[in-house]
């Protein structure tokens, strides 16, 4: 860490951080998506699928406009997304970083896009990166179950789960409902898939659970919303003045390098070791007075 | 040594320990960055925290933004004008320390499927996307801390919950 400049370039870097958290910011305020398309990328069977949806094309656009890099879908799974990032540029910030992931602000953003945006509660962890000699960066997305229902299962999902319930086919459910039965069958799939119902159409635990109690929260998309992409060009535009606002902030104090005299410095880890030897002095003489 | 400003900030100094807690410094000054350090200072004095010492580094309230610094027996707790700046903070100095804080979602994602009458390990297991033997493992867990008791998710159980309370009174579980 110790090299000529080092303090200017960390600074550099922080800098540079601090331009993306504000560009991050301005971009995930303005990227809400209506839950009708969120609902296409859940209910997306395979990668390739999910790849063509709205959402999924949006959030790689909006992250390559961040300056994050380009998005790649590596897998999908009913709770879980592994994503990848090419052409990032993060772990040119940390050079003296060596052997360790550093990609943290992606899995914060892709964090914040989901569970703001998205409004699915995520967990994202970088699982690859390149700093650490990986070949990719790779992001693990762990979705929130019961959101992921929330918004995957929509009104006629849940009729046909009251129709499962008093045994009906699927024939019967086509004609009941008055949807095509190719319809039901694909949509029965899918409740198959989420652990929903039985190969034998019968209710899972899970879907006992979920017919008891989380019809009652199914998402109200009455208030639908126009989706991002159609204001792209505005969230373009919001991007790029967070860019003045950060140099704003970046500006707002000294460039100037203070010298510190050590005389002047309290090392905090010192005294916290040395108070700690202090507690635990106080705390042996307060048990052996009990005792 | 050279340290160069980050921003104006305000700064508590907090000792903590298991039985014990004293010495809140509440101050208001500058912090600064070396190469291997983070410095406060207020008035003539400078408060050091060698990265090397840090355990974790949490935003621990976005608006306004305040950002906590963990070292052993000791926060730090930081408030900035901007929380660009105290987020790209934290960004920039993670890859620094080894932060392998162990995470609670999963214990508290099987708790809130508990909560709402999941208890088949395998359901929990699909829904989770951990091995059952891992599933069954932060059931023991829950037990031990006294988060589910006798099949039944605890009032300790519905606290840890509580950033999860709404769902689960929508729910009337």
């Amino acid at each position: 860490m110790n090299k000529k400049g080092g303090l200017a370039k960390k600074m550099a870097s922080l800098g540079k951080l601090t331009k993306l958290e504000s560009a991050i910011n301005a971009a995930i305020e303005s990227s809400k998506v209506p839950e009708y398309e969120t609902r296409k990328l859940l209910k997306a069977r395979t990668s390739s699928q999910a790849k063509n949806t709205a959402v999924f094309q949006f959030m790689r656009n909006l992250f390559s406009e961040i300056g994050l890099g380009v998005l790649t879908l590596k897998k999908k799974d009913n709770f879980k997304m592994v994503l990848v990032i090419k052409d990032n540029k993060i772990k040119n910030l940390y050079p003296d970083v060596k052997d360790k992931k550093t990609c943290y602000i992606i899995s914060d953003a892709l964090t914040d896009f989901f569970t703001e945006d998205l409004c699915i509660p995520a967990d994202v962890n970088e699982v690859t990166c390149t700093n650490a000699g990986d070949d990719v960066c790779t992001f693990k997305v762990d979705l929130q179950p019961l959101a992921v229902y929330k918004i995957a299962l929509d009104e006629i999902d849940n009729k046909i789960i009251d129709e499962v319930v008093k045994n009906n086919t699927s024939n019967e459910i086509s004609e009941n409902l008055n949807i095509p039965e190719e319809k039901i069958e694909y949509r029965l799939d899918i409740l198959k898939s989420y652990h929903i119902l039985n190969t034998d159409l019968s209710l899972t635990k899970i879907g006992q659970t979920y017919h008891k109690y989380g019809q009652s929260v199914v998402s109200d998309i009455s208030d639908q919303k126009e989706p991002p992409w159609k204001t792209m060009s505005e969230i373009s535009q919001v991007i790029a003045d967070s860019d003045s606002l950060a140099e704003a902030i970046s500006s707002s104090v000294s460039d100037e390098e203070e010298e510190i005299e050590s005389s002047e410095v309290v090392n905090l880890a010192s005294e916290a070791e040395k108070s700690k030897s202090f507690a635990q002095l106080v705390s042996k003489q307060l048990k052996k007075n009990e005792k | 040594m050279k340290a160069q400003k980050v921003d104006d900030v305000k700064f508590e100094i907090e000792n903590h320990h298991t039985d014990l807690k004293f010495d809140i410094l509440k101050k208001e000054g500058g912090l600064f960055l070396s190469l291997s350090n983070l410095f406060f200072r207020s008035d003539e004095k400078w408060y050091e925290i060698p990265l090397e010492k840090l355990e974790k580094i949490e935003i621990i309230q976005k608006n306004p933004p305040r950002l906590e610094f963990r070292i052993p027996s000791m926060k730090i707790t930081v408030m900035g004008s901007y929380a660009e700046k105290l987020l790209a903070l934290r960004h920039l100095l993670l890859p620094y320390i080894n932060e392998e804080s162990e995470k609670e979602e999963p214990l508290l994602a099987v708790l809130k499927l508990w909560g709402l009458g999941i208890n088949d390990i395998k359901a929990i297991s699909d829904l989770i996307g951990y091995d059952e033997s891992k599933i069954e493992e932060l059931v023991e867990e829950a037990n031990d801390k006294d988060l589910i008791k006798n099949n039944v998710i605890t009032e300790k159980g519905k606290k840890a919950l509580e950033d999860d309370g709404d769902f689960l009174k929508a729910l009337e579980v």
